[in-house]
């Protein structure tokens, strides 16, 4: 069989390239960019000025109280996450092959399990005669802690929704930390911990930031969770601009709104690729 | 100067499963001493090493640095010096960072570790390297700062694990010589792993040859190159002859008879006693001279016919049929081989102390 010249096969290769792009680059385009770009013109255009509805938006403060609300159960959501996700992921990272595969499966099972029905579970578990609160009255608390229709109620679910955005990116970069630089720290004197702090935390530094801006962005787009879990006080951004779709039909408000989500989103994307190189996470090198 | 610690390991024993990585390795290694630990891969010679490090927990035997038993302790506090087959250097630090870490985890003053790091950056010649990301650093520049880290903070034991494996030929014997000038300009003990046997031949005072978790023989390079104690030894280091004998008188210096000869008597030199009753003799390719007749100079003579002749480069091979079997023979390229074309009666001559004998068993 004869080969073909090196230069004519890199160009069949380019061109395959572009040939494979092109279907995910058209839906892309037609079915996000456009309407994205559709959806910030309107917010924009309003008969009253350009600047109404996000005049309307700062100058209002229930708008303001609402992206504030938002931002800060989103930023404890992710804390969360990085807390409880933190040693799940260094075992995952660390585990044999089939240890591996149970905990992924773990993972993967509750992740499989549709929204609706895990929101739904949550709150039989966490209602007032629910499991959790039936054990809280046995050590004479059952009272006095209420776990569901307020914001205790949305961050147990947003974590629990949210663990494996932070696990996965997190397993993935500890993964790639050479076990032998622990055993090198250790024979240049350190102990087990300051090993661990001053050798293992830096160098996994950065996918902890790839889960945190993860499951930051993705709480703040959050509907289902604080829609059931949360009391009225703990609207996200999501609902108010629900609300204003289907109760108020100010459709060019809910753009602005909308339009303030995205680009809190993007600063924060922005953020965290600028300062810890995201990009090489999600990459894998 | 710091002086170099003496290490004494007895008994070593480590299994993993059913295989024992090393089997009651025992091996003194003197103050400012560099001993070789050398074998093929599964040897049991980096266990042997990471026991000693700290990091392997041996199911039993002792070890013991400065007299006082460590066999307990955890790495970090053995204050031990360890250079690692990868380097092991942090790649979130760069190179005075990376060297300052174990001044760091003992809390010197920033003064200190200055002045420190800039002695081990001199003594490996990186002087101008320490603001460098180690990412930005060629292979043999990290194995540098590696060694310049296990040295900073003056262990009177160095252990290295196949520090130069990854590196190419002529960085390797570079490296070799700078590794011996600070092992002499130091004084430190040095417990060295490496599966080349050129490397452990030119740098150490001592080599341990391991095998199945065992070590073969211990002894000075030439001991073990001239005088190896078995046949897996003598195959080590290169290019051998071994020819069946049997003994004909024993003592220090054995009278050996060829298999096959009745009216050859070979001599070896020996320093250690004779057991078995299968022996092989063996002579180094290049310690055999050819003559053309029995030469009274040299104790060992054996006749026989030109059957090859092979050039190398730096030396050319001469395959000799003798009655005992072939033999090779190792000459300079500037000797004269045209004289020895194949079927040229020669005699091959080697003095007794060019002769090991051992079990032909062992």
């Amino acid at each position: 069989m004869m080969s073909a010249p090196a230069g004519s096969r890199r160009a069949t290769h380019s061109t395959a390239t572009v040939l494979l792009l092109l279907p995910g680059l058209f839906v892309l385009a037609g079915m996000f960019i456009v309407p994205v770009a559709q959806l910030i013109i309107d917010s924009f255009s309003d008969s009253a000025g350009a600047w109404i509805h996000y005049r309307r938006i700062a100058v209002v403060p229930v708008y303001l109280l609402v992206l504030a609300r938002t931002l800060l159960v989103s930023a404890v959501t992710a804390a969360l996450c990085l807390l409880l996700g933190f040693p799940v992921a260094y075992r995952l990272a660390h585990a044999s092959p089939t240890g591996k595969s149970i905990i992924l499966l773990c993972i993967f099972l509750s992740f499989w399990t549709n929204l609706l029905v895990r929101a739904f579970s949550w709150m039989v578990l966490l209602n007032p005669n629910g499991i959790f609160n039936q054990a809280l009255g046995l050590i004479g608390l059952g009272d006095s802690v209420k776990l569901v229709y307020n914001t205790t109620g949305v961050l147990i679910g947003q974590t629990q929704i949210l663990l494996p955005y932070m696990i996965l990116p997190l397993a993935a970069v500890m993964s790639r930390v050479d076990p032998t630089l622990m055993n090198a720290a250790r024979s240049l004197g350190a102990s087990p911990t300051r090993a661990f702090l001053a050798v293992y935390i830096p160098l996994v530094k950065s996918g902890a930031m790839a889960g945190l801006v993860l499951v930051f962005t993705l709480s703040l787009g959050s509907f289902v969770i604080p829609a059931l879990l949360g009391g009225p006080r703990d609207m996200f951004l999501a609902q108010l601009i629900e609300f204003n779709i289907n109760n108020t039909l100010n459709l060019s408000f809910a753009s602005a709104l909308s339009t303030v989500l995205l680009a809190a989103t993007l600063i924060l994307y922005w953020i965290g690729n600028r300062w810890f190189q995201l990009g090489q996470v999600w990459g894998g090198r | 100067m710091p002086r170099g610690a003496a290490i004494e390991i007895q008994g070593l024993t480590k299994r993993y499963g059913d295989v024992m990585a090393i089997d009651a390795v025992s091996l003194t290694v003197a103050e400012g001493e560099f001993v070789t630990l050398l074998g093929l891969s599964g040897s049991g010679k980096s266990t042997t090493l990471m026991a000693v490090a700290g990091f392997v927990d041996p199911d039993g035997g002792s070890i013991a640095i400065s007299g006082s038993d460590v066999t307990a302790l955890p790495p970090e506090k053995r204050n031990l010096g360890v250079v690692f087959q990868n380097y092991a250097l942090f790649p979130h630090l760069n190179v005075f960072d990376n060297i300052a870490f174990p001044l760091r985890m003992r809390r010197h003053a920033e003064s200190e570790i200055e002045t420190q790091v800039r002695r081990v950056l001199d003594l490996v010649s990186l002087r101008d390297l320490s603001a460098r990301r180690i990412t930005e650093l060629s292979g043999g520049q990290q194995q540098r700062v590696a060694l310049a880290r296990a040295l900073v903070f003056s262990p009177p034991v160095l252990l290295m694990d196949e520090p130069l494996g990854a590196l190419d030929r002529q960085l390797r014997e570079q490296l070799q010589i700078e590794i011996r000038r600070i092992h002499r300009q130091l004084g430190v003990t040095v417990l060295y792993v490496t599966h080349d046997q050129e490397e452990a031949l030119s740098m150490s005072d001592r080599i341990a040859i391991m095998a199945d978790g065992r070590i073969q023989q211990l002894g000075t390079p030439h001991e073990v190159y001239m005088q190896p104690s078995n046949r897996f030894v003598a195959g080590f280091f290169g290019e051998s002859n071994f020819l069946d004998v049997a003994v004909e008188r024993a003592g220090d210096n054995p009278v050996l008879r060829p298999k096959g000869l009745r009216d050859i008597t070979l001599h070896a030199a020996l320093r250690r006693p004779l057991s078995g009753d299968r022996f092989l003799a063996m002579v180094r390719p290049e310690a055999i001279e050819i003559g053309d007749s029995r030469d009274p100079a040299f104790e060992n003579n054996l006749p026989g016919t030109v059957e090859q002749q092979d050039f190398l480069g730096a030396t050319q091979r001469l395959t000799v049929k003798t009655g005992a079997g072939p033999v090779a023979v190792r000459m300079s390229r500037l000797a004269n081989a045209a004289a020895l074309p194949a079927g040229a009666p020669v005699w091959l001559k080697w003095r007794a102390g060019e002769t090991a004998v051992f079990d032909a068993q062992d």
